[in-house]
This record gives structure tokens, C-alpha cells and sequence, in this order.
């Protein structure tokens, strides 16, 4: 999958593109996990080009939420797409990282 | 490496214990002599290691060609390089069509000798890995039907369960998916007027998942024991899950408790598709959601519960995302949509009517395409505190 990462002055946006699936997920986990350990910095995901997302895919969101915590940072997911947000509100992944239009 | 040599003259074993004089020594190779085919597959049948053949093919009693065709039922690894004259291609293609993996030509060249029994072993042990991971391969297929064996075996699946039980009737079904889900149902009674009821979803899939649905469902049948209230229950299965999870795996989950006197439903619900209650007369209500967090993730989430009321004649709906998200052959799902609109022309069915009733609504919709995933439901309709 392809995975953008732009580092701004007060954060790291991570945008990846596609679906985030069992097939995925491990590439996923890696980049994102690396880019948290890289900087110090919060990170934030744009998930405007994510059209769905697994329990495999929510995972990772998982393990870097936990990761961020650790440094008292929170893990901030922008622009989802409806049937990401529908997931993210089911599980209520929406009060473990914060999400935001 | 044991080799069999297979000649009626004797002027190849001379030839062989000379060249390959410091391999014997090493005990690289042991060499085993026959004079011809019938006494080689005496020896063949009596050393199972035997796994390299060299053999002449113009031979008293059995000749090296008859020979070939015996050696398949053998030992599957075994490897044949004929001799034969020089010029007789005709043999030598009989022999490579028997599947001799090479040949030599008389008189023996002995390089062309090591060079083609070196070729041939490399091929043994390229041939001998192969065989480890296709046997390694298969130790994780039967891993994974113990996985999909401890996912099944551990749900209760004697129905009616609790036969002496006249207030309701109760079904459940988990049609497990090829490669292993975490899906489980549970239900129990609490004491002579709770009935509990569980239905549950662990992320992933494989042996992982399935150690954690068997983890899940006895941490929750056990605290829902001593345990008085719903959210109080599922707070606490959280906090153990949540404790030393550094893999992350989660777990959505209803628990449920069915006041059998009055037909209060007390429910929390942790991040799992909302339950629903059928009228008799057709009215569907989803269950409002309790906003609990799947478990497992956050020890220090507060869960809470709702309440609601459950009419005589009602059915109570429990199921998993793979009834909703089973898709076709083009990829579209079979959706949250038509899951209610089957259940509203499926009101008054008992709960084994209608659980069967859905899975077949959604095997109609994929139509072959195959399941991804584990369909798990759970149905109890209440009779009402004084049904017989």
C-alpha cells in the first residue's frame, strides 16, 4: 500500500491509500509504527483516501494509539471516510483516539 | 548417503570402492553391491535408506529397466542414474521416461562418474528439504484444524439446553470460516430466574484468535457468575484482557442478562453490532448502543449498561459482523439492511427456525462465493414468566 508521510513543524501527517486489510495491515503497522519511533513529535493519520478498514487494520491504529500514549500523546485520525467512521463508532475506537472531520 | 550399484560384472564395485575410497572412509557414502535388478530390490526392500540407484541395464534375471518401474512404490526420494552403451539411445530414453533422473555411458568416464552422483546427491537433499516443508506445512494445517477444533468444541451445542426450562426457548450457531475466526456464543443460567447470554468476535484470525475467544468466553462466563450487573462483568473481563496485552488483539462483545420473571434485559455493549429484539407482530428495535469500547484494549475504560423491556412472544437477536458483511461473487455485501428486513417477514419463527432461515438468506446471497468469515448467531424468545 502506499504510504505518504509529510512532517510539518508541530506533527507527522501519515496518509495512507487504499483499503487497510489483513493483506495490508502488516505493511501498515510497520510504516507507522516506524514514523511514531522516528519523531517526537504527535502523529496524525489522514484517512480521506481509505475507503474501509478491518479488525486487522484497527489493530494497528491500537498498537500506535498505545505507543503515542506512552508519551502522553494521543493519536489523531482526520478525515474519515463513511464506512471507516461507521467502523470507528461501532467498536468505539472513537474514545481511544480522537477523531475529527 | 546409502548408494546401491547394480552390475553383473564385477569391475564396476572395483572401480567405485577406488574412487570413492576417502567417501567411504568419511562415511559419506556407503556403497551396496548387487549383480542384478531381483537382488537389488531385495536390498531396496530391506533398507528403506537406500536412496540413490546406479544401475547397467542388460542384466541376468531382472534387467535395469524392469528394475525402474519397481522403484516408484519404494521410496518416493529415491534417484536411478542408468548405464548403458555408449550410442543406445533408445535405452536411454526408456529409462529417462521410467524416470531415471541420468545416465552414464560405458566405458566409465570417472569424472563424468563423480560429477553425475555429486549432481545427483545435491538433488537428494534439494528434494529432502522440499519434503521437510511440504511435512512442516502440514504440521500447520493440523495446528490450525486443533484452532478451529478448540473454537468449536468449547461452545455449548445442546439444544434445547436447558430442557426444564419452559419461560424460553433459546438457539445458537457458529458456522466456522476456512481459515480460523475468534467468533463464540455463550449463554447461561445465572441462577433459577437470569438467564446470560454472550456473543463475541476476537480481531484476527488463526490460532491466536481462537486461544483468545477461548480465553474471553471463560473470563466472562466466570466473573458474569459473581458478578451482579452487566457493565460491572464486562469492566472487569476488560481490565484482565487489557492488562498484558501487547499484541493489541481486541474483542467486540454484548452481555446480556434475561430477568426471566419479568423480561428486563440488561445489556452492555462493547463495540459489537447492536442485538435486536423481533416482535411477534414483525417490529424490529435495535438495541441502543451502550458506547462501550471492544475489550482489551483500554484497562481503565468504564462500561455502562442499559436497560430494556422484553415482551412475551418477542425474540432477542445476537450475531456477528460476518451475517452482515458475507458478500457475493461481485463484492457486494449482504448488508445490515437486508439482515432487517429478512427478520421482519420472519416474525413468529422459533429461534432454530430462524437462525437457520437467516444463514440460508445468506448463503442464497453469495451464491458459491466463499465465506470469510466465522456467522455466529444466538436467538432466545421470551415466553413470559409463566409459559409452559
Amino acid at each position: 500500500m502506499d504510504i505518504a508521510v509529510d512532517r510539518q513543524d508541530d506533527r507527522v501527517i501519515v496518509t495512507p491509500m487504499g483499503n487497510i486489510d489483513t493483506p495490508v495491515a502488516e505493511a501498515f503497522q510497520q510504516r507507522l509504527l516506524a514514523v511514531i519511533q522516528d519523531h517526537t513529535v504527535p502523529v496524525e493519520l489522514d484517512f480521506a483516501a481509505v475507503p474501509y478498514i478491518s479488525s486487522a487494520g484497527l489493530r494497528v491504529l491500537a498498537l500506535a494509539a498505545r505507543a503515542l500514549r506512552q508519551r502522553h500523546q494521543v493519536l489523531r485520525l482526520t478525515q474519515p471516510t463513511p464506512l471507516v467512521l461507521s467502523v470507528l463508532n461501532l467498536t468505539n475506537f472513537t474514545s481511544f483516539i480522537e477523531v475529527s472531520a | 548417503m546409502k548408494i546401491l550399484v547394480v552390475d553383473d560384472e564385477p569391475d564396476l564395485e572395483a572401480l567405485v570402492r577406488q574412487k570413492f575410497r576417502r567417501h567411504i572412509r568419511s562415511k559419506e557414502f556407503e556403497f551396496i553391491f548387487a549383480r542384478h535388478g531381483a537382488e537389488a530390490l531385495d536390498y531396496l526392500r530391506a533398507d528403506r535408506d537406500i536412496e540413490l540407484v546406479l544401475t547397467d541395464i542388460n542384466m541376468p534375471v531382472m534387467d535395469g529397466l524392469t528394475l525402474l518401474t519397481h522403484l516408484g512404490d519404494l521410496n518416493p526420494i529415491l534417484q536411478a542414474v542408468i548405464i548403458s552403451a555408449y550410442g543406445d539411445m533408445q535405452n536411454i530414453r526408456t529409462a529417462m521416461n521410467l524416470g531415471a533422473f541420468d545416465f552414464l555411458t560405458k566405458p566409465i568416464n570417472l569424472d563424468d562418474l563423480t560429477l553425475t552422483i555429486d549432481k545427483t546427491v545435491r538433488q537428494l537433499h534439494l528434494q529432502k528439504q522440499a519434503l521437510h516443508e511440504h511435512d512442516q506445512l502440514l504440521a500447520i494445517k493440523h495446528e490450525l484444524q486443533i484452532a478451529t477444533h478448540i473454537q468449536q468444541a468449547t461452545l455449548p451445542r445442546r439444544f434445547p439446553p436447558f430442557p426444564e426450562r419452559h419461560e424460553f426457548d433459546l438457539y445458537a450457531e457458529m458456522i466456522p470460516a476456512r481459515e480460523v475466526g475468534g467468533d463464540f456464543y455463550d449463554f447461561f443460567l445465572l441462577d433459577e430466574t437470569r438467564l446470560g447470554l454472550v456473543i463475541g468476535d476476537v480481531s484476527g484470525k488463526g490460532v491466536p484468535a481462537a486461544l483468545l475467544m477461548a480465553t474471553s468466553r471463560m473470563l466472562v462466563k466466570s466473573i458474569a457468575l459473581s458478578q451482579a450487573h452487566a457493565a460491572a462483568c464486562l469492566q472487569q473481563v476488560n481490565r484482565l484482557l487489557a492488562a498484558d496485552n501487547d499484541s493489541m488483539l481486541f474483542i467486540s462483545l454484548v452481555y446480556g442478562i434475561l430477568h426471566l420473571q419479568s423480561g428486563a434485559l440488561e445489556y452492555c455493549n462493547a463495540g459489537h453490532h447492536a442485538p435486536y429484539v423481533l416482535g411477534a407482530d414483525g417490529t424490529l428495535t435495535a438495541l441502543p448502543t451502550t458506547r462501550g469500547l471492544v475489550l482489551g484494549l483500554d484497562e481503565q475504560f468504564v462500561y455502562t449498561a442499559n436497560t430494556i423491556s422484553v415482551a412475551p412472544g418477542s425474540t432477542l437477536l445476537l450475531y456477528t459482523d460476518g451475517i452482515p458483511e458475507a458478500f457475493n461473487r461481485q463484492g457486494a455485501i449482504f448488508s445490515v439492511e437486508r439482515l432487517e428486513a429478512h427478520l421482519r417477514q420472519a416474525a413468529g419463527q422459533a429461534p432454530q427456525e430462524l437462525l437457520q432461515g437467516i444463514v440460508q438468506a445468506v448463503r442464497e446471497f453469495a451464491a458459491g462465493a466463499p465465506q470469510s468469515d466465522d456467522l455466529t448467531l444466538l436467538a432466545v424468545t421470551y415466553g413470559g414468566a409463566s409459559a409452559r
